[in-house]
């Protein structure tokens, strides 16, 4: 019986034996279906991975747009709060403060695809700063003429006429756009100078002028006098010429050519002249400073709101804190003149320290800007939007001047072979600013001098620093300097 | 008799396509893993490249990138490298300058993974290249890399 039963099941045996395997196989199947699809979903994690990142990215630039146009703008969606702002992709929060050194800190958080059920979650972190706007060492709207001996490390510029007077010593570039560059006995424009440290300049003399060199003058660089648009060039012409001493890279003028010239000499050859740079302009914004001390106190801070007792008030402060300095202070005083100027007569920094004002400011005479003890470097920024009135005079005998100084007002420059320490100074003026009798070893002036006129005599030596390269308040644009990854 | 002969070519045929989908699912699941690791070495070293301010140009090559970066808002000096004497090649991680190194992948079919270009001197841009080997091909993975925080 048994036999029979087995005899007679034989009949669907290959189609029982044919289902088992087809099932195994599709078992199979649907293991490499898996690993496929596992693959595709990876990839796809991937991408919202990437996309989380760039809707960070979208909460950083919503707050430097923002910031570009208000810096007291405060984001509707703050990290930490349950307010998300959307984005192309995911929602994100966003939040920025102002360091004490001028830079604005920017987070941002990108969930994907929503902030109540994230799936990613990312956070930048974007330092802005302002844009570059000081690149020069001494910069002036009108003539500058450097006498006595000085000393400058770095490039000068000038929207009239430069004069380097007899034996001057200038490592960097002469650029007059308004006019000619008139070098003395023996002054060198040098590309390099292992005496005082400098290299890594260009040595070049540029006009919109003739450049006039007198005996042992020497431009280690090219030397260019260039005329302004639509005027022929002739190479017998007395104007726009280059004269006297040595040119020791190519020299081009659209006049004639005297000079000793070691590279090409192209007389007669015309040129683009410099281009006309506007002095930087000044906007103040009291959310620029978040520890502003301003005076007057009371009522919104700006130049709008201004006070007699205003200068006064803040020099008996720096009297009280003369020895350890720092903060950013504005001072906006009525009807400002020289008889109300900041007084910054001898004072020790213990910090950066800023000061804003429509009053003059004199440094002083016979004194030093020195570091508090245990402090090693700062950053001093005085402006001063003082206008001197029509037809006043400001020169290194004094007058009239916006920012003025005398003998011996330096800077400590620590180290001067160290750029990072000492004081990194930045003193901008709309108006007009005299030094007289400064500088000299082993003191120097570090950073820039800025104004709309300028005049320096005997010695003041000033060594370009980049740590005063960008200041707030100079141009809305604000640049990322700094762009981290961190935690969410 | 004829039943066990149709049976024997449908069992021979099955256990045939059987070890083809065995041998698929084993290739498939290789190159699953070999991309995934490629994808996570280019998810950190772009995070990485990223933020960094600068590459040691003298201390990398072709096979190597040392460069300076910050983790989680920590300055940290990287160091990636390619390893071996043949295929396949190792990349390996150190996130203390070089001294000690992690392995994040094996399977490079060549150690030649960066290039390095410059943009008005200066050096902010790497290119990231894997060439993945997996038994069967070998896939190249590439990412464009812009250094933000590169300066001259």
């Amino acid at each position: 019986m048994l036999i029979g039963r087995i005899k007679r099941s034989e009949e669907g045996y290959a189609l029982v034996v044919t289902m088992l395997l087809l099932a195994v196989m599709m078992v199979l199947m649907v293991v490499s279906l898996e690993a496929g699809n596992s693959a595709l979903r990876r990839s796809q994690e991937g991408v919202r991975w990437t996309k989380t990142l760039a809707v960070a990215e979208a909460g950083v630039n919503d707050a430097i747009a923002n910031l570009g146009i208000d810096r007291g703008w405060q984001p509707t969606c703050p990290i930490g709060s349950r307010t998300a702002c959307p984005g192309e992709d995911g929602d994100y929060q966003v939040r920025w403060e102002a360091r004490s050194d001028g830079a604005i800190v920017v987070e941002a958080r990108g969930y994907y695809p929503s902030m109540t059920s994230p799936r990613y979650v990312r956070q930048i972190r974007v330092v802005l700063e302002p844009a570059p706007a000081f690149r020069y060492a001494l910069f002036s709207s009108d003539s500058l003429t450097i006498k006595n001996n000085a000393v400058v490390k770095g490039d000068v510029y000038s929207a009239k006429d430069i004069v380097a007077d007899n034996d001057q010593l200038v490592c960097g570039s002469l650029v007059a756009a308004g006019g000619g560059i008139t070098i003395g006995n023996n002054s060198r424009i040098v590309k390099t100078d292992a005496a005082s440290g400098c290299s890594g300049y260009s040595g070049d003399a540029w006009a919109q002028g003739s450049i006039t060199m007198s005996n042992g003058a020497v431009i280690e660089g090219n030397a260019k006098a260039s005329a302004p648009s639509g005027v022929a060039c002739n190479a017998g012409s007395t104007s726009y010429q280059i004269t006297g001493g040595s040119v020791l890279g190519n020299a081009t003028a659209c006049g004639r050519i005297t000079s000793t010239v070691v590279g090409a000499s192209s007389p007669g050859t015309a040129s683009t002249p410099p281009a006309v740079e506007p002095l930087p302009t000044f906007v103040f914004d009291a959310h620029n400073y978040p520890s502003l001390s301003c005076y007057p106190s009371t009522g919104s801070c700006g130049p709008s709101n201004t006070s007699s007792t205003a200068a006064s008030t803040f020099n008996g402060y720096v009297a009280s804190n003369r020895l350890d300095l720092a903060g950013t202070f504005a001072v906006w005083q009525s009807t400002p003149t020289q008889s109300t100027k900041v007084l910054l007569d001898g004072i020790r920094l213990g910090g950066d320290l800023t000061i804003i004002t429509n009053a003059p400011i004199d440094l002083g005479n016979t004194s030093q800007v020195t570091l508090a003890p245990g402090v090693t470097s700062a950053q001093l920024v005085i402006i001063s939007l003082y206008q001197p009135p029509v037809n006043s005079t400001c020169d290194t005998n004094g007058g009239d001047c916006s920012i003025y100084a005398k003998n011996s007002v330096t800077f400590d420059d620590g180290d001067p072979n160290d750029p990072s320490d000492g004081i990194a100074a930045l003193l901008y003026t709309t108006g007009k600013m005299a030094f007289k009798n400064t500088g000299g070893s082993p003191s120097n002036g570090e950073g820039a001098l800025y104004a709309s006129g300028m005049d320096l005599k005997n010695g003041f030596n000033i060594t370009y620093n980049p740590r005063i390269q960008r200041v707030l308040g100079f141009g809305t644009a604000l640049v990322p300097t700094l762009w981290q990854e961190i935690d969410a | 008799m004829v039943t066990f002969v149709i049976l024997g070519l449908v069992a021979t045929g099955v256990v045939s396509l059987a070890m083809r989908a065995f041998v698929d699912t084993a290739t498939i699941a290789e190159r699953r893993d070999v991309f995934a690791d490629g994808r996570i070495v280019l998810d950190r070293l772009s995070k990485q490249l990223r933020q960094a301010e600068s590459v040691d140009q003298a201390a990398s090559t072709a096979s190597v990138i040392r460069f300076s970066s910050y983790l989680d808002g920590t300055p940290t000096v990287f160091v990636w490298r390619a390893v071996g004497s043949a295929p396949p090649y190792r990349l390996e991680e150190s996130r203390n300058g070089g001294t000690s190194f992690t392995t994040v992948a094996s399977s490079l079919a060549s150690p030649d993974v960066f290039t390095y270009t410059t943009h008005a001197g200066v050096l902010d841009q790497v290119t990231v290249r894997l060439e993945l080997r997996t038994r069967t091909s070998t896939v190249p993975l590439t990412t464009d890399v812009f250094l933000r925080n590169a300066t001259d």
